[in-house]
């Protein structure tokens, strides 16, 4: 089966064709991020006007790519693959910024009524466990899942294609969000991720040793006590380096993350540990899960950065398995901004 | 020839198909913010009613606005989807022009469409003194009572001239002439007249019988090459509030 999905819910305008929830056909994504770096943050209004004007070439490209013309129909006669016929297109419904996702909604409900085939809404933060699925199929479960981005962070324990549990998440700020106000801070610039993870490479993790917040006997997190005491800290010594702060606040958040996500996949016995969303990325994020793994003898799995940005290759798969457990969604579907994540 | 028009700049959602023998049949509902969820379901429920087949449209027409931004961005993304996947040309008109042509065609001569763009302002459309073309302006109702105040005494004094000597009376259509009737009559009695609430709305039957008119005209263009019209520039604010909320209310990967 041939998903063509579509993402908008936040500054990316994507698109993919996927196959039976797994081979990635086709993946275009327009980052928007040059058209907000100057206001330090997406601007929600700007989003929504740039996701109308990328949204038809954006998804043009990706149905060309995946050997079909803009109408969906196969550029060369193919049974199956590159060619074959679009299924049932997907998009993103939530959670997001609500301007944003009605652009993709929209013109994907009538995509799919004009080719005549079904609908189905997905929860973003479910397409973001797909990313180490769609990049290695052989992927064994259960698997935890650490999701950290700008506007999330999860534990999720999932145990097959479509089902899943939470086992935890931030009680305040998101990981990607202190990443990036900790950066504006310094004066690093937007987006706070990448800015942080370059300039950390030339400071030292162990100068200062930021709070960690234990969130104990949970699998919470909590990271707006830690971007507090960064301030504090500059503050009072202003002659610190930027790369020593810097390389510090990561470590700090690093902690936290690799301590809770192994403690969780090591009491629950899962198979291996998938990295997955933006935060996903960061190097030192990416180097400590693998010392963590590799001290367990726990397979991790870390998606390309393409893969753990917002895409709709992700969306796609999420879709197709969301088609076959829920059904196809209805004609009313509409956008939830506040869509969470549930079991 | 099939055309499907769209309306959702502003308090509607509806739809609408016709041919070169009119009307087929419309759907139109007050939809408050619901216009995603409720002008798709309205359009398959249309189609059905009507027999006619998705695939037999053959043009998209879409208001494209002054009007709700949420609302024109549902209506006019929808029309990018269904012209793109069905492969025809989309025509793309103003709320305004909807409006004035629904007045022409009910026989009033200087009609004007008045459309509430929020913050306090309105848009309208003033037909030109040679007739047919209209001048799109915006700004606060005391600047369209001014606006309509020299159109009128223009036309009055073209009246004299020609000996006809009628004075001349306007008429109001859409949302922002009901929403600022008071002001409006206080600067403009006794030289306006109201549609009423049956135009508060552009009408879309009357956007679908435009697009049958003007079927292969230039105005028609492809898929991507219709656009929003917004007015005003973008607040620029960040959305901390929807970002943060834990947990994850939205997305942004750094
Ligand atoms: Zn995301």
């Amino acid at each position: 089966m041939r998903v063509l999905a579509v993402e908008t819910s936040c500054d990316e305008t994507a698109a993919a064709v996927v196959d039976d929830g797994r081979r990635v056909a086709s993946s275009v994504v327009s980052s928007q991020v040059d058209l907000h770096a100057r206001f330090g943050g997406v601007v929600p209004e700007l989003a929504s006007r740039a996701h109308v004007e990328l949204i038809v070439p954006i998804v043009t490209e990706a149905l060309e790519l995946a050997g079909l013309d803009q109408r969906g129909r196969p550029v060369l006669p193919a049974a199956d693959g590159p060619g074959a016929p679009i299924d049932a297109v997907a998009a993103t419904v939530g959670p997001g910024l609500v301007g944003s996702l009605l652009v993709g909604v929209s013109l994907s409900k009538a995509l799919a009524m004009a080719w005549d085939v079904p609908f189905v809404g997905v929860n973003h933060l479910e397409g973001h466990l797909y990313a180490s699925f769609l990049e290695e199929p052989a992927l064994e479960l259960p698997v935890v899942v650490l999701l950290v981005s700008g506007g999330h962070t999860l534990l999720v324990e999932v145990t097959a294609p479509g089902a899943y549990q939470v086992l935890g998440g931030t009680k305040d700020d998101a990981a990607g969000e202190a990443f990036d106000k900790v950066a504006r801070y310094l004066g690093l610039g937007y987006p706070g991720g990448p800015a942080i993870d370059r300039v950390a490479g030339d400071g030292d993790p162990e100068l200062v040793r930021f709070p960690r917040a234990p969130m104990e006997g949970t699998y919470d997190f909590s990271f707006s006590g830690l971007k507090t005491a960064v301030v504090n800290y500059v503050d009072r010594n202003p002659e610190i380096r930027t790369e020593d702060v810097a390389a510090s606040f990561q470590e700090a958040v690093v902690d936290v993350l690799v301590e809770k996500t192994f403690k969780a996949a090591v009491s629950l016995g899962v198979r291996g540990v998938c990295l997955a969303g933006g935060v996903a990325a960061n190097s030192r994020l990416r180097e400590r899960a693998c010392a963590a793994g590799a001290g367990l003898g726990l397979p991790v799995h870390l998606p390309s950065r393409a893969m753990c940005t917002d895409n709709a290759a992700m969306i796609g798969a999420a879709g197709y398995f969301a088609l076959a457990r829920d059904g196809a969604s209805g004609w009313g579907a509409g956008a939830e901004p506040g869509l969470g994540f549930g079991a | 020839m099939t055309v499907l028009a769209i309306e959702s700049a502003t308090a509607a959602a509806a739809v609408a198909l016709a041919d070169e023998t009119g009307a087929l049949g419309a759907i139109e509902l007050r939809a408050g913010r619901r216009h995603v969820e409720l002008l798709h379901v309205a359009l398959r429920s249309l189609l059905d009613m009507a027999g006619v087949e998705i695939g037999d449209v053959r043009a998209v027409a879409v208001d494209v606005g002054p009007g709700l931004f949420t609302g024109i961005r549902v209506g006019v993304a929808a029309a990018m989807g269904f012209a793109m996947a069905l492969g025809v040309p989309v025509l793309g008109m103003s709320s305004l022009e909807i409006l004035r042509r629904a007045c022409l065609c009910a026989g009033h001569r200087s009609a004007i469409g008045v459309v509430d763009i929020r913050r306090g302002d309105v848009a309208w459309s003033l037909p030109s003194l040679e007739g047919e073309r209209a001048v799109d302006h915006h700004g606060r109702p005391a600047e369209l009572v001014a606006d309509v105040s020299d159109y009128l005494d223009a036309l009055d004094e073209l009246a004299r001239r020609d000996g006809s000597g009628g004075k001349e009376v306007a008429v109001l259509a859409g949302d922002g002439a009901l929403r600022y009737r008071d002001v409006l009559l206080t600067g403009l009695a006794p030289r306006v007249r109201f549609a009423g609430s049956e135009l508060a709305v552009p009408p879309v039957t009357s956007l679908a019988l435009a697009a049958v008119s003007e079927l292969d005209g230039p105005r028609y263009v492809a898929a991507s090459g219709v656009r929003p019209t917004y007015l005003r520039d973008a607040d620029v604010r960040i959305s901390w509030t929807t970002r943060h909320d834990a947990p994850g209310r939205s997305s942004r990967t750094p």
